[in-house]
């Protein structure tokens, strides 16, 4: 049988259309990242886990870029290098040192059982990320067992080769003509008491996925929208406890995953958000109330061809000539203002979720569970996280501030409903 | 592991209090001096202060090549070079002492001296050949701004000997102002009059010479040196 010819990696790739801002955005002690970890039922052997790592560079060599610096953009330059794996620390997601020789855009951390991928924004999207360490994780139990784990949902085998549409800028290939309008209205932000800066709080509630399941079914909805639902309503209570900004709604950003649109397989950025408004004097007062307002709107939203104009508008001033003439300082100069007075100001925290990990059969009788943690934002001090794997769901909070009272409700609200929770925390 | 009795929620194992009320855990059957470690690893990691000033030097450049462009133009089209090479000459100058040691930072700054001593003898050449004469210029100005940037190079390389004691350190940088005094007054004097005759130079040399022979005989000699640290400290 004939085997497909490899593609060419490429030497140098363009950035995405989602990634040209992140670069730039990012400042001395902030880049916007996030982390996606898996915890195994055993202690994990850092040589093989090295080893697992340097495998998976070959089958997504995406990972295996480093970021340059050209006259007009930003670029993915490829090398050779394959890095460390590094000890876990009690503070994740500091900034990753990219002006080195042999820097990547991702950390790979290991704690006992549980392995990290830590990966700056402009890399890739939580999909890309998941895909990668599933993929490492199935390739660290083949070599620990011996035993091969088929290729299933993101996880991919290690010894195919690399297919040149997990590198494709989906957003250049999917965009059309038609655009809509970037202003949005500001929305309300959450004050409190700031910690110290190179430290994100973590906490993570730990529920049972059926459990879950079963009351957004008895609620008539989705877990997705059922966690939005109950972290709005709990950001509506802290509003209304707070003096400032009262014209200003409250906005939840809820990332939207643009693969399922277009049945694309890229590991770069592909992904899109919806800034959800809300009002207590709109009504939206109780749990129910809130579900069907968010069903409904989001509805709406995610239509595709309403999301495709909103990043269409994106490609297109991106495509703009003035703009592409403009030398790389004065871009990063003007899409650093752009993201600090006008995309964080549009949402008072953001609630990112996976969904279920499809895991193979032999991986999932070897793993706990899988974590999700965003990085702090610039502004919103608070953000959420959630990923499903293994019959567990981790709804994660990861701030820069040390008051809880959000995250307490969202958790205690869960128990209320009838959802265990069981929680953790790096403080 | 135990529950939080304000919140209900499960506490993982290793945790003495409730992440979310602060609630002490009270659990008679787990002391807390008998809880299991927790999730999280204990080491705290230190944030980078590197910054990655590729932005800022490229901003810079920018900034100085707009007003310099934007004269040179201006007076082109004013009937030709006449006084744009001096204001574009001014702003390269001031780059070069202001913008590189910000955007380029680096250990040792004597690339920064000699570029600074360059960039000043280029801009003056300018201004001496924009003006018609290079006379001025080649028997004052480049003499003195030679011995301007050799005397702060060996201060610096001077100053930055930590191993050395202090008061040898201090000894060598008055040495080399007694010499650039002298040096001042050869170069004028071969300038205006062609001729070598040190007089004023000699008096003033004198005390940075009185100064660096008490700090070196004051450091090989520590009793005194303590002595004269404990009546005079502060």
């Amino acid at each position: 049988m004939n085997r497909p010819r490899r593609p060419q990696v490429p030497d140098w790739l363009k950035l995405d259309n989602a990634a040209k801002i992140y670069p730039a955005a990012r400042t001395k002690g902030w880049m916007p990242m996030f982390r996606v970890s898996i915890t195994f039922l055993e202690e994990i052997d850092k040589p093989l886990m090295q080893q697992a790592l340097q495998n998976t560079l070959q089958r997504i060599p995406l990972f295996s870029y480093r970021l340059r610096r050209g006259l007009f953009w930003h670029y993915f330059e490829r090398q050779r290098a394959v890095p460390q794996v590094v000890e876990d620390a009690r503070n994740p997601l500091l900034p990753i040192n990219l002006t080195g020789e042999r820097d990547f855009m991702f950390r790979l951390r290991v704690h006992r059982r549980r392995v990290a991928l830590e990966v700056f924004h402009a890399l890739t999207d939580g999909y890309g990320a998941a895909s990668f360490l599933t993929t490492l994780a199935a390739d660290y139990l083949r070599l620990k067992t011996g035993r091969a784990i088929p290729p299933q949902g993101m996880v991919l085998d290690t010894r195919d080769a690399p297919r040149s549409a997990e590198w494709e800028d989906a957003f250049q290939r999917h965009a059309r003509g038609r655009t809509s309008p970037r202003g949005e209205q500001r929305a309300w932000q959450m004050k409190g008491t700031r910690i110290d800066r190179r430290h994100l709080r973590v906490i993570t509630g730990v529920l049972p996925t059926e459990k879950l399941l079963a009351l957004a079914r008895a609620r008539g909805t989705t877990v997705n929208t059922l966690l939005a639902a109950i972290l709005l309503q709990a950001l509506l209570r802290q509003k209304e406890r707070s003096r400032r900004g009262r014209n200003k709604p409250v906005k939840l950003s809820l990332p939207v995953n643009l693969r399922r649109y277009y049945g694309a397989t890229t590991l770069r950025n592909f992904s899109f958000y919806v800034n959800v408004p809300a009002r207590l004097d709109w009504g939206l007062d109780s749990l129910d109330s809130l579900i069907t307002y968010l069903t409904h709107y989001m509805g709406l939203e995610t239509m595709e061809a309403q999301l495709n104009a909103r990043f269409s508008a994106n490609v297109k001033a991106e495509r703009n000539k003035v703009l592409r003439l403009a030398p790389l300082a004065v871009k990063s100069l003007v899409l650093k203002m752009m993201y600090r007075f006008t995309g964080e100001n549009y949402m008072t925290s953001t609630l990112t979720n996976l969904g279920r990990i499809d895991l193979p059969p032999q991986m999932l009788s070897r793993v706990e569970r899988m974590d999700l943690i965003l990085g702090p934002a610039q502004k919103a001090p608070l953000s959420a996280a959630v990923i499903s794997a293994a019959g567990k769901t981790c709804l994660t909070f990861s701030k820069t501030i040390s008051q809880s009272e959000v995250e307490r409700q969202v958790f205690t609200t869960l128990v209320q409903l009838g959802v265990p929770v069981m929680v953790e925390s790096n403080d | 592991m135990s529950y939080c009795v304000q919140c209900g929620v499960l506490l993982a194992a290793g945790l003495d209090r409730c992440p979310l009320c602060q609630t002490v855990v009270h659990n008679p059957n787990q002391p807390a001096c008998e809880l299991p470690d927790s999730a999280h690893p204990d080491r705290i990691e230190e944030a980078i202060s590197r910054m990655d000033l590729g932005y800022a030097r490229q901003l810079s450049i920018i900034l100085t090549l707009i007003p310099i462009l934007t004269v040179l133009v201006l007076d082109l089209l004013d009937g030709g070079a006449l006084w744009s090479p001096y204001v574009a000459g001014a702003l390269v100058l001031a780059w070069c002492f202001l913008a590189v040691p910000l955007m380029f930072p680096g250990r040792r700054p004597y690339l920064y001296v000699a570029l600074d001593v360059l960039a000043l003898c280029l801009y003056l050449a300018l201004i001496a050949f924009m003006s018609g004469g290079f006379s001025w210029y080649l028997h004052i100005v480049l003499p003195l701004l030679v011995l301007v940037g050799g005397v702060t190079l060996l201060m610096l390389l001077v100053i930055r000997r930590l191993e050395a004691p202090k008061l040898y350190r201090a000894a060598g940088v008055a040495l080399l102002l007694a010499g650039f005094i002298l040096g001042l007054e050869v170069i004028v004097d071969l300038a205006a009059t062609q001729s070598l005759r040190l007089g004023w130079s000699v008096y003033a040399a004198i005390p940075f010479v009185v100064l660096a022979l008490l700090a070196i005989g004051l450091q090989n000699r520590p009793g005194l040196k303590e002595e004269i640290r404990k009546r005079l400290f502060i």
